[in-house]
């Protein structure tokens, strides 16, 4: 039970607080735009939209860690703290590719 | 287009913001809560217009710039190579104006009435605003070098540093100068905008000689103690892919031209005559910043509140992109301007709906220098925003920058400037 509050908690902290941290995960995702683009792919700089929550946080960990190799982002992943990780992932998780 | 296509083109344009109820017509008729007026249409300016009406179509926009197209300054250095044309750098203004509903004055800005609270266009009537937000980006000083007083003295001695008309002089002069001659660059003192921007040029400058006239040489006279941005890439690619073209002269800092006789005297009193003279003059936030008193200490740059980039100096103005006064180490390029304007244009819509949210900011700068036509080098931190210090702080195991040139970041440069351009303009 005191787990499955612990899973929950998060949850019901999002959803009455949706719209505050839409903006905070808005304001924090749209960084990234600017390199990884707005949703169609152009060049060698994968786009984020549409991926999945756990592959964008996987990624970010394996940079941190020095596990996958990169040019860029080894550095830009050490900048952001994992909660902004995992908001960012869970935004770009949530856009639909076929728009934008 | 012809000059006098130009004008009478400006002339309709700004007689057709001035008509009545067009100031209050929003495309998808929605009631307005506010109206944002923006001074410029750079990569600052543009992307706070264009993130103020996607993310709340109730705020009215009106962007003003005499420009009728942007030509993007990242990656101009490669059309003095002739490696890309202007065309591949210049988009167009309409999905800004179509999609998003952003109103365009082609005009300049000559004075702000803070009282009345309007802008005051060359051209066209008194443009109303609730909020103003200036992305002026910079000014050429050239009062700080003597010879240099007069209009066209750029054609002459080409700064370059404004991509358009004056990168094709510079490309011009480059192609009409003989193999054995010397084209000399002088570096103002820093800061500039984009601090690694005139070591990328000597490189491209380099590749376009080695491939066209071997026996030219690349001078490149910098008024800083040493290469002021990445000098060890810098240095090695030089060293590496153009052994014996480019010199690099430290502590060369310009005080005369003649642009007769392209002949640059310097402070030592060392006078250097040249084939093509590249000056880039020394810079500080554009005039009307200065006419608005929103420069502060440096009396070059101004102060902004990193949560919100509203002055320091003047309430109700806020300031984005290269006119700003960043942090220690943070520079002044496209990337950094774009990350200013999406906290800029969050900020405004949380205080036009009187909303008490205020973003807590993170911004990432990567900046991108080709050293040849086919190799890069980057600069990447991430900021994140300390609210005991009240300014943006570098996270220092985020900072960090090629090991050397390579090849695959230059096509990711080439592919983030298709994606900022996009989310930019698209």
């Amino acid at each position: 039970m005191k787990h499955l509050l612990f899973m929950t908690l998060p949850a019901i902290i999002f959803t009455t607080c949706a719209h505050a941290d839409d903006r905070v995960a808005r304001d924090w995702a749209t960084g990234c735009i600017a390199c990884h683009g707005t949703g169609k792919q152009q060049g060698t700089i994968p786009s984020l939209t549409g991926r999945e929550r756990s592959a964008i946080v996987a990624a970010m960990q394996e940079f941190r860690d020095g596990h996958r190799p990169a040019a860029i982002m080894h550095q830009i992943a050490k900048g952001y703290t994992p909660v902004q990780i995992e908001v960012i992932a869970d935004y770009f998780s949530r856009q639909n590719p076929a728009t934008e | 287009m012809q000059r006098r296509e130009f004008v009478k083109w400006i002339s309709t344009a700004a007689a057709a913001a001035t008509l009545p109820g067009c100031a209050t017509s929003l495309p998808n008729k929605q009631k307005s809560v506010a109206r944002v007026a923006i001074i410029g249409a750079g990569f600052a300016g543009v992307a706070v217009a264009k993130y103020l009406r996607l993310w709340s179509p109730d705020i009215e926009v009106v962007l003003i710039d005499p420009n009728i197209e942007f030509v993007s300054r990242p990656l101009s250095n490669r059309v003095l190579a002739g490696s890309l044309d202007i065309a591949d750098l210049t988009r167009s203004y309409d999905a800004l104006i179509g999609k998003y509903g952003v109103r365009m004055v082609r005009d300049q800005v000559t004075r702000v009435d803070m009282e009345k609270r309007r802008v005051l266009p060359s051209r066209g009537g008194a443009i109303p605003f609730d909020r103003l937000v200036v992305a002026p980006g910079i000014d050429l000083m050239y009062e700080s070098i003597s010879g240099v007083h007069f209009a066209d003295a750029p054609d002459y001695v080409p700064h370059g540093w404004v991509a358009g008309r004056q990168t094709t002089i510079l490309r011009e002069q480059l192609e009409a100068m003989p193999d054995g001659g010397t084209y000399a660059l002088s570096i103002p003192q820093a800061p500039y905008s984009c601090l690694p921007a005139p070591y990328e040029r000597a490189c491209q400058i380099a590749h376009y000689f080695k491939r066209n006239k071997p026996k030219a040489k690349v001078l490149v006279l910098d008024a800083n103690e040493n290469i002021a941005f990445l000098p060890t890439l810098f240095a090695r690619a030089w060293e590496e892919l153009y052994p014996g073209m480019v010199e690099y002269r430290p502590n060369m800092r310009l005080v005369e031209v003649d642009v007769r006789e392209l002949t640059a005297r310097f402070q030592s009193g060392a006078e250097i005559k040249a084939n093509v003279l590249n000056v880039i003059p020394p810079q500080a936030a554009a005039g009307i910043a200065r006419d608005l008193r929103l420069l502060g200490i440096s009396d070059r740059w101004c102060e902004v509140d990193f949560r919100t980039y509203e002055s320091i100096r003047i309430k109700g103005i806020h300031v984005v992109g290269d006119a700003v006064m960043g942090p220690p180490t943070m520079l002044k390029t496209a990337h950094v301007a774009n990350q200013q304007a999406k906290i800029c244009a969050a900020a405004l819509i949380a205080i036009l709906h009187g909303d008490p949210y205020r973003p807590t900011p993170v911004l990432t700068d990567a900046c991108y220098s080709f050293v040849s036509d086919k190799e890069a080098i980057h600069w990447t931190a991430v900021y994140q925003y300390d609210s005991g210090k009240k300014t943006m702080v570098m996270m220092p195991e985020s900072a960090g920058t090629s090991t050397v040139h390579n090849a695959e970041e230059a096509r990711h440069a080439s592919s983030w400037l298709l994606n900022i351009l996009d989310d930019t303009l698209g």
